[in-house]
């Protein structure tokens, strides 16, 4: 099959979308002629010319909030944010005002608006360049969020944000970005609410966000020689949330290890384990166990790797589940 | 006089509706059948019926929290009360409050509760506007408590850049709740930010009604020449920033005498000079106390929404994929 990066994904995906409907439109940073900082907007400029994609100042919560009121018109932009930490300008825009209008109007207004941003280390880029930002958005109803972790799922995900009627915070992983994966040619769609299932396994859920799919798949391939079949649940969106699959995987392995790359205080992790502990709790085998980052801010350069779960420490909490002491 | 009495005589009108109609809620919050947080914009009755006077057809209008008196002009005065109830005939089913008000039918874009948001919002929507050809201004209104906020820096700078098709209206009352001007600001008039961002500004008196119109009759039309452009219109804020505010930190004798200019009784003294009688203008207060009275009653007998309006997600999202998933 075809082989697409992420970003050339994400590009295809909106490039697609603008073709369709003339109502598209890709507001950022240097997303005209730079076509990004990642590449998600190479050649879009060229394509659809200055007033479907256009830079704005370095201004986040000026041009994310200008996105609600173009929305609320009826139009659909694309509103992109150069780094994901970068966001918390755009926290009023993203959170307070996209998801509120449809509710504050009694239905007569929707805010069809994208939020792209890029997050994630794996760069070194210190405490305000390399962070997962998703569980910042997890208390604001009228939002949707999605977090993709491959080609694939990244061009059917954002296609179908694009096309929602809802705002959506869809999250890019700055280190799949370059990745390389399957992707079909020709159109398609992937509903939010469904999450995948990576690998399927009969003895440990493994529930991993984004780029923490790749070493949950590593340390099970070293798990299965030793006699240990995981399973490997990637959620895709959180808002919408599909329990139905990881309802499916804790009654048949009755472990779970959720792990994500963001802080494990307040992460995702939290809201998960409080679902499946509510509602699934005659089906666990042993305690929920959460992975995530220290909670402290991330160093630059290499040592973030210190702070971060990896396969190695996945490993060891799948065995300390099997084998509790 | 280019106006003539009978068009001196509807601004009149116009003035004293908005005036009883914030009056009315006075009581009705006195008599404990009002929630939320009331603020009043007594006294800047000129400043808000000027700009509803301006409005073409086309034209969009994105008013503040403080903006009764415009709104009463402007809306049907049963569905705006029922909305100031939290009633589900009202506006936006009870939901909105003078917090969010909107109505796409008037043409009139949300109130926003987060001081400043709503300017960038107002500029991408005029952007909307101009790119689907709409023959189409945004009057954005703000205070000038909210002229502080970096979105507002933001929203003009993006406006002037993309020659947005929008009128920024500084509706300055003097106080940002407690703070005057002078603890806000270095410069004397608001307008000339305009400077700042390669726009025009101008500074007017509020409390003139017929100058805020023309005003702002002007100003659309440049916006709509691709030049937005900003309108300061000075008045004053009798009440305190919200009902129940003692408003102890003002000057008793500078608050009296800022009182002492007002918008009504410069329209009542230009009305009998152009020979109207005191009895013409007492029948027209009466009979908008009619009409002000009859929304209250409808309103308050109105139902509220109920647990199942208020609770569906048809409302939270348009795109509703049902259910516990959401």
């Amino acid at each position: 099959m075809r082989q697409l990066t992420f970003s050339q994904a994400v590009l295809e995906a909106q490039m697609e979308e603008m073709e369709k409907d003339q109502h598209v439109f890709i507001i950022g940073e240097d997303v005209a002629k730079m076509g990004s900082a990642f590449g998600q907007c190479a050649g879009l400029y060229d394509r659809f010319g200055p007033n479907r994609v256009f830079n704005m100042p370095v201004a986040e919560s000026g041009y994310a909030n200008f996105g609600v009121g173009a929305a609320m018109a009826g139009k659909r932009p694309i509103v992109e944010m150069q780094f994901a930490d970068f966001i918390v300008y755009a926290f009023d825009a993203v959170g307070n005002q996209g998801p509120k209008q449809r509710y504050m109007s009694g239905g007569e207004l929707s805010v069809p608006m994208t939020i792209r941003a890029p997050q994630g280390a794996g760069f070194g880029a210190a405490a305000q360049h390399s962070q997962c930002v998703e569980a910042w958005f997890m208390n604001f109803p009228g939002l949707k969020i999605v977090m993709p972790s491959n080609p694939h799922d990244a061009k059917g995900l954002l296609k179908t944000a694009i096309q929602d009627n809802d705002p959506v915070l869809f999250l890019e992983h700055k280190q799949l970005l370059g990745m390389k994966g399957d992707v079909p040619e020709g159109e398609y769609t992937i509903p939010l609410g469904q999450a995948s299932v990576v690998r399927e396994g009969k003895d440990v859920t493994i529930i991993a966000l984004q780029a923490m799919v790749y070493p949950a798949l590593e340390a099970a391939t070293e798990l299965a020689d030793e006699g240990i079949d995981v399973e490997i649940i990637d959620p895709r969106s959180l808002i919408p949330l599909d329990k139905k699959t990881l309802a499916q995987s804790v009654k048949k392995t009755g472990r779970v290890i959720i792990v994500h790359e963001a802080p494990k205080r307040g992460g995702f992790g939290g809201e998960i384990s409080a679902v499946i502990s509510e509602e699934f709790f005659p089906h666990l085998k042993a305690p929920i166990k959460r992975l995530g980052a220290a909670n402290i801010p991330l160093p630059f350069g290499m040592p973030e790797q210190y702070c971060l779960p990896n396969k190695v420490l996945i490993t060891e909490c799948v065995k300390e589940l099997m084998n509790p002491k | 006089m280019k106006y003539s009495k009978n068009e001196l005589l509807k601004f009149y009108e116009q003035l004293v509706l908005g005036r009883k109609y914030e009056e009315k809620i006075i009581t009705f919050l006195g008599k404990g059948k009002l929630q939320g947080f009331f603020h009043l914009g007594i006294g800047q009755e000129a400043a808000q019926v000027g700009v509803v006077n301006a409005l073409g057809p086309n034209d969009y209008l994105v008013p503040t929290h403080r903006f009764h008196p415009g709104l009463v002009n402007k809306l049907d005065i049963k569905k705006l009360t029922a909305e100031l109830f939290g009633k589900s005939s009202g506006y936006n089913r009870g939901k909105a409050f003078t917090f969010h008000i909107s109505s796409k039918e008037d043409r009139l874009l949300p109130v926003n509760g987060m001081l400043g948001a709503g300017i960038p919002e107002a500029v991408g929507y005029a952007w909307a506007l101009k790119q689907d050809n709409q023959d189409s201004v945004v009057v954005c209104v703000l205070g000038d408590g909210t002229a502080s906020e970096g979105n507002v820096h933001e929203g003009m700078n993006i406006a002037a850049l993309l020659n947005v098709p929008i009128v920024f209206y500084i509706e300055n009352n003097g106080w940002a709740i407690s703070c005057p001007t002078d603890e806000q600001t270095k410069i004397e008039n608001l307008s000339t930010r305009a400077l700042a961002y390669g726009m025009t500004g101008e500074t007017i008196d509020g409390n003139d009604v017929i100058k805020v119109k023309e005003t702002l009759e002007r100003a659309i039309a440049k916006a709509k020449n691709g030049e937005p452009n900003i309108v300061e219109a000075k008045t004053y804020r009798w009440r305190g920033h919200f009902e129940g505010d003692p408003g102890f930190y003002r000057d008793d004798e500078k608050h009296k005498a800022a009182m002492k200019d007002d918008c009504i009784k410069r329209m009542e003294n230009l009305l009998i000079e152009q020979g109207a009688s005191a009895k013409e203008l007492a029948e027209i207060a009466d009979k908008v106390q009619l009409l002000i009275d009859d929304a209250f009653d409808y309103a308050e007998k109105e139902p509220l929404p109920t647990p199942e309006d208020i609770l569906d997600l048809d409302q939270v999202y348009a795109t509703n994929l049902g259910g516990e998933l959401l």
